[in-house]
């Protein structure tokens, strides 16, 4: 599924026109990858039918359960199809708790919770993102993301190997969480996402008028291209494996 | 002929993938009950294979639907073959519209 990242109705309604399967309601005015007003979520929500999923991001959040649980009951209440909780600067104790906190406020509500690391993280000295699998299993949480937080041309494939994220994805698969990469992921990058094959993938910048994720707008022909290059890569009309695959019996059409 | 006890459709739009429901649903089934998956890209089958040998169970058939595949799937037990004989039915999930099956070479059933 093709999740892109969007500020406002506007850009959400471009998103959908253009083939997103689910639009993520944040504000990159605060941390990068801030939330979003309630009003701006609520407006989105009502726009699209239950269909198209509408995630929210809490972004990096602060480490105090319960400002944080609060924020994930906003998101319930508000409708999100899921809410994601993203950790940088925590340990895992406080990380593991907040998230068990957000579990808890969103009984009652359909909305899924979503555990975040950053792959960039080691550069704060934050938490290490390879411990989300087992943050999202403790906690009950429904899902993992694994993002970046610099925007400075770096992306998830800089700080995370393919191979590393592979295993977390499978983990994650195998524990029955959702399982979801963005980071600055461009066209360039989908024949090492298709081998990882995560659930999700998400972008903006790719997406955006002249590929700027602050300045630009997320434009629906750029969001149909990007998605047809995903399909073309998921159905084998471009090879992403290099004839490395294994050998699986052929099949008539 | 195959009957199968679980039908995960890994097409659906669901954020969850066709590898966690059946991790979910095998967990209900004894060793030998087919659990039929529908994928419908390469990555996916090629996932649902190496988690089947993974987890020692078994692609006893698969046949293509539109531009994705059907797998049977038998739930093993220890590396032993599927104890439970399976029987044939229509699956009746749009699956297979010629009605072709194709036995997966090498695969027990």
């Amino acid at each position: 599924m093709l999740m892109v990242s969007v500020q406002n109705l506007d850009e959400a309604k471009e998103s959908v026109a253009g083939g997103a399967d689910i639009v993520d309601v944040k504000n990159l005015r605060e941390m990068v990858i801030g939330s979003n007003f309630p009003p701006v979520i609520r407006e989105v929500r009502r726009a699209f039918p239950a269909g198209v999923h509408v995630s929210v991001t809490l972004g990096v959040v602060p480490n105090q359960a319960g400002t944080v649980a609060l924020a994930v009951y906003g998101a319930g209440a508000l409708g999100a199809t899921s809410v994601k909780v993203g950790f940088i600067q925590s340990d895992y104790g406080t990380a593991l708790r907040i998230l068990r906190e957000s579990r808890r406020a969103l009984e009652g509500f359909d909305t899924k919770l979503i555990a975040a690391t950053f792959a960039d993280s080691p550069l704060y000295a934050g938490i290490d993102p390879r411990l989300v699998v087992q943050l999202a299993e403790e906690s009950q949480s429904d899902g993992i993301l694994i993002d970046t937080l610099v925007k400075d041309g770096r992306n998830l494939f800089d700080f995370l190997d393919e191979a590393t994220l592979k295993q977390l994805v499978m983990e994650g698969k195998e524990l029955g969480m959702s399982t979801a990469l963005s980071g600055t992921l461009q066209i360039a990058n989908l024949n090492q996402l298709v081998r990882i094959n995560p659930d999700i993938v998400g972008v903006r910048g790719a997406v955006c008028t002249r590929g700027d994720r602050e300045g630009g707008a997320v434009d629906s022909t750029a969001v149909a291209h990007l998605k047809d290059e995903l399909r073309q890569r998921l159905v084998g009309q471009i090879d992403v494996y290099d004839g490395s695959a294994p050998r699986l019996p052929t099949l008539p059409a | 002929m195959l009957r199968e006890a679980l039908v995960v459709d890994g097409t659906a739009k669901t954020c969850k993938g066709v590898i966690a429901g059946l991790e979910r649903g095998m967990t209900e089934l004894e060793p030998g009950d087919v659990v039929l998956a529908i994928v419908e890209d390469i990555p996916s089958r090629l996932e649902v294979y190496a988690w089947a040998q993974r987890k020692s169970h078994h692609i006893v058939e698969e046949r293509r639907r539109g531009v994705g595949y059907v797998l049977y799937i038998a739930k093993g037990a220890r590396n032993r073959v599927p104890l439970r004989a399976p029987t044939w039915r229509d699956p009746g999930h749009g699956a297979g519209e010629t009605g072709e099956v194709h036995p997966v070479p090498g695969a027990r059933a």
